[in-house]
Parts: structure tokens; sequence; C-alpha cells
């Protein structure tokens, strides 16, 4: 039974890191604590006995940086959703995109960035659309500080490459000129994990040719958020028309081998892949002015 | 270890001892006593736990005691002034937007949250953010009807 005993409001870094060292095993840093809650009720983290909570370090800032946008961990999906620079940005739409189709209020109004990624839950939606816009993440701990792409952060689910003593203090996510980004899901009611969901980054060139791309895909993935690279290189340097993403598309077949659970069988699950892939690629090339439908 | 908080409930102060496991929903309801907020599925997915937390709308069966201590709360006992119904509550019943009535104080609170952050919702807005609010007897007709009334005003 998860009945933590003990309870820390760290006042600064080095506060934060006698503890994650007394407590390696046994604490949680707490973000909005609706994972946490969830994971309990099924008889989960009944190991932990200490609770974290950042609040006191203040790390709550939304903050343009080196042509990058750094979020820190303590940023809620809400502040997120209402931010200018992110609301204002095609190089940021996958973003918004996944933002507004989370659900329900009540969790975004307290959910954190921060614990989004370090729960990794490939069902989760944000996530998605941090692997497709190549964020990477900024760990700290007494020994400095590192930086991981997002891409090897996720390990299995429940499982990052965080090691103990470490903390994941903000993101970073790049600011791609000439790039849009976009992100759709398929679920069974509006407040219900994704069965499939998918995210896409698309730079052009100057002759509307396609100079970078990256889709990540989740939902029932498996265990863990994986990125489309069949798809990706079948697209590269490739003037877009519906021929070649209807095409391009299907090669998800060959990566993926998604679940089979309760909401859907991994069969359906293979079959709305390519149909959620053409869907998120038509959207960002939109945004880039580009219409193909 | 019991940890100290604070807390404002309905604009009355309260000072009293938490568990850190222990939720916000447990201590309104077993602490001090607020049972209109009422405990459902325990995981976010019913909303009938709802309050307003500084606010904003929240599940209180999700959200930590110790995490937070000096705010500001408010309950379905909160909203009623002077023997005068919330104009919420009022529009709940002049729709009889309610059957068994064990989801209404939730709905109530997200639709009080609503309102506050925007007073014309449109229906799609509204469906939107009662996403996390369920209503087995299904009434859901009626309390869309509620709030578009609301929303009219």
């Amino acid at each position: 039974m998860f009945k933590p005993n003990l309870y820390f409001t760290p006042l600064n870094y080095d506060e934060l890191y006698v503890l994650l060292e007394k407590y390696p095993d046994n604490s949680r840093i707490i973000g909005g604590g609706t994972t946490i809650y969830e994971l309990a009720h099924k008889g989960l983290l009944s190991d932990i006995n200490v609770l974290i909570d950042l609040k006191n370090l203040n790390l709550i800032n939304i903050i343009e940086v080196n042509n990058s946008l750094k979020i820190e961990t303590s940023v809620t999906f809400n502040q997120m959703e209402n931010n200018s620079i992110i609301t204002g940005s095609h190089s940021y739409s996958s973003i918004s995109d996944s933002l507004k189709q989370i659900h329900p209020i009540q969790v975004k109004n307290v959910a954190t960035i921060g614990g989004t990624i370090c729960a990794s839950i490939p069902f989760y939606d944000l996530p998605v659309s941090l692997v497709s816009s190549d964020s990477k993440i900024i760990i700290s701990s007494s020994n400095g500080e590192r930086s991981v792409p997002i891409d090897e952060f996720f390990i299995d689910y429940f499982f990052t490459s965080l090691q103990p003593g470490e903390f994941v203090r903000e993101l970073l996510i790049p600011n791609l000129s000439n790039s849009a980004g976009a992100f759709e899901k398929f679920a069974l009611t509006g407040n219900d994990w994704a069965l499939v969901n998918a995210s896409v980054q698309i730079q052009l060139d100057k002759n509307k040719c396609i100079k970078y791309i990256r889709i990540a895909l989740g939902g029932g993935i498996g265990n863990k958020i994986i990125r489309a690279i069949n798809v990706e290189n079948s697209l590269i340097n490739q003037i877009p028309n519906l021929n070649i993403i209807n095409k391009s598309s299907k090669l998800i077949f060959d990566d993926v081998n998604p679940i089979d659970d309760v909401r859907a069988s991994s069969n359906y699950r293979k079959k709305l892949y390519p149909v959620i892939i053409k869907k998120v690629i038509l959207k960002s090339l939109n945004r880039l002015g580009v219409n193909l439908n | 270890m019991s940890v100290k908080i604070s807390l404002i409930v309905n604009n009355q102060n309260y000072k009293l001892d938490v568990e850190p496991y222990e939720t916000l929903n447990f201590i309104l309801r077993e602490k001090l006593g607020f049972t209109g907020t009422k405990q459902g599925c325990d995981t976010g997915g019913c909303g009938s736990c709802t309050v307003i937390l500084d606010g904003k709308a929240v599940y209180s069966c999700m959200t930590f005691g110790v995490k937070v201590n000096g705010s500001n709360i408010l309950t379905i006992e909160g909203l009623k002034k002077n023997e005068i119904l919330d104009p919420v509550q009022k529009s709940f019943v002049d729709n009889a937007a309610l059957q068994c009535g064990y989801c209404t104080p939730g709905f109530v609170m997200s639709v009080k949250a609503l309102l506050d952050e925007n007073k014309n919702p449109d229906e799609d807005t509204i469906r939107d953010y009662l996403v996390g609010n369920i209503c087995r007897c299904t009434g859901y007709t009626k309390i869309i009807k509620a709030v578009k009334d609301l929303s009219k005003k």
C-alpha cells in the first residue's frame, strides 16, 4: 500500500541533492501528483515512503534561450497551453495540438511537464510531441548537469535513464526555422488514453522539398514511444504529394508491433497508424502552406 | 510523520495535522466534514471529487494534502450565500439537471470554474471542459442545457 510517511520541500538544489542521495530508492519527486495516485490505486509504489515536493525551487518558467524554448520542470499543462510563445509559433504547434487534445481540465491544471516525462508512459500525449520536436532533457545532480536527447530518455514502461540522485530540471525544445509540427490522437472517448497517437515536425527548403522530418508514435505502441524511421527516410528530400505520403505512411507496418488490450487489438492499432501518420503529415504541411487535401 | 498545514476552505481558516499520503478529498470529507465533495473512482476518471483550488478546478482525490498547504479551496458547501443558491446551483435545479445527484457537486464546481474563466462558453467549449466529469445516470443533455442557460446571462 502507498503510504509515504515523510514529506520534504527543499529550499535549494543542495538540499534536494542531499535528499535524493539519502533516499535513492524509496523517494519520489511529486509534480501534479495525478500519475502517482493513479499508480498507487493500482497497488503500485508501496515501496515509496518519501515524497519530495519541488515547489520552493520555483521551476515554473517558460523562457526563450538561444533559439530554443526552455520549459522548467514544474510548468503545468495549463500554463503551456496559454503561453503565447508556444501558441504563436508553428515550430511548437505539435505541442499546442497535443495540449488541446489532453483532457480533463482538472488534470491539466496540475500536471507538470517534468511529471509527464518522468512517468514514462507511452500512452501519454505530450511526450510524443516532445519526441517529434527533438527536445533535450536537462538533468541535474550533485555531480553537475547532463543533457539527454529525449529519444534516449525513455527506456521502458515507468523506466527512464534517470540515475539515483538525479532529477529532471528542464526541457529544451529547439525552434526550427521554416518548420511546423502537428499532433493527432485516436481515442475511444474524450477522456481516455490514446489508442494511437502520432506527432511530426517537418521543415521544407525553398523548393518545397522536405529537408527535415521527424515522426514519433505513441499510444498502444508498446513499451516506449518510437520514431517512424522508415517513413521519415522515405520522405526526406522528396517534394511531397498525396501519392508519396500514402505509400510512405504504410511503411510503418514494418516498424511497429502494437499492444493488444481491452481498448483495441494489435491488428486494429496497426491499421490506425498509417492513417494517423498521414493525417499529421498533411496537417503539418498545411501549416507550411502546402495544401494537399 | 504528520505535517502541519493550514487551509482556507470556503473562506474559513483551518489548521490541521495531515499524513503525507492523505488526499485533499480525504481531508475535506473525513477531517473537516465537507462531505458534499464526493469520493468516486479515486483515479481521476469520474470528476465527482472536483473542487476549486486557488481558482482552478482540480480532482481532490489526486491532490496531495501536504502539497496544498496555504491554499484557498472552494467546495460545494461554499457556494450558497445567505441562503441564496449560487446561479450555477439554481440553473441545475431549474433545468432538473440531476437524477441520482452523486455527480452533481463535481459538475457544479467544474461549471463554476468554467464560467469564472469564460462567461459565454459555446456548447463545444462546455462539452470539452466537462469531459472530466461523468454522470452515470447519463443526464448530460439537461446538464449542458443548465450551463447554456447561464452562458446566455
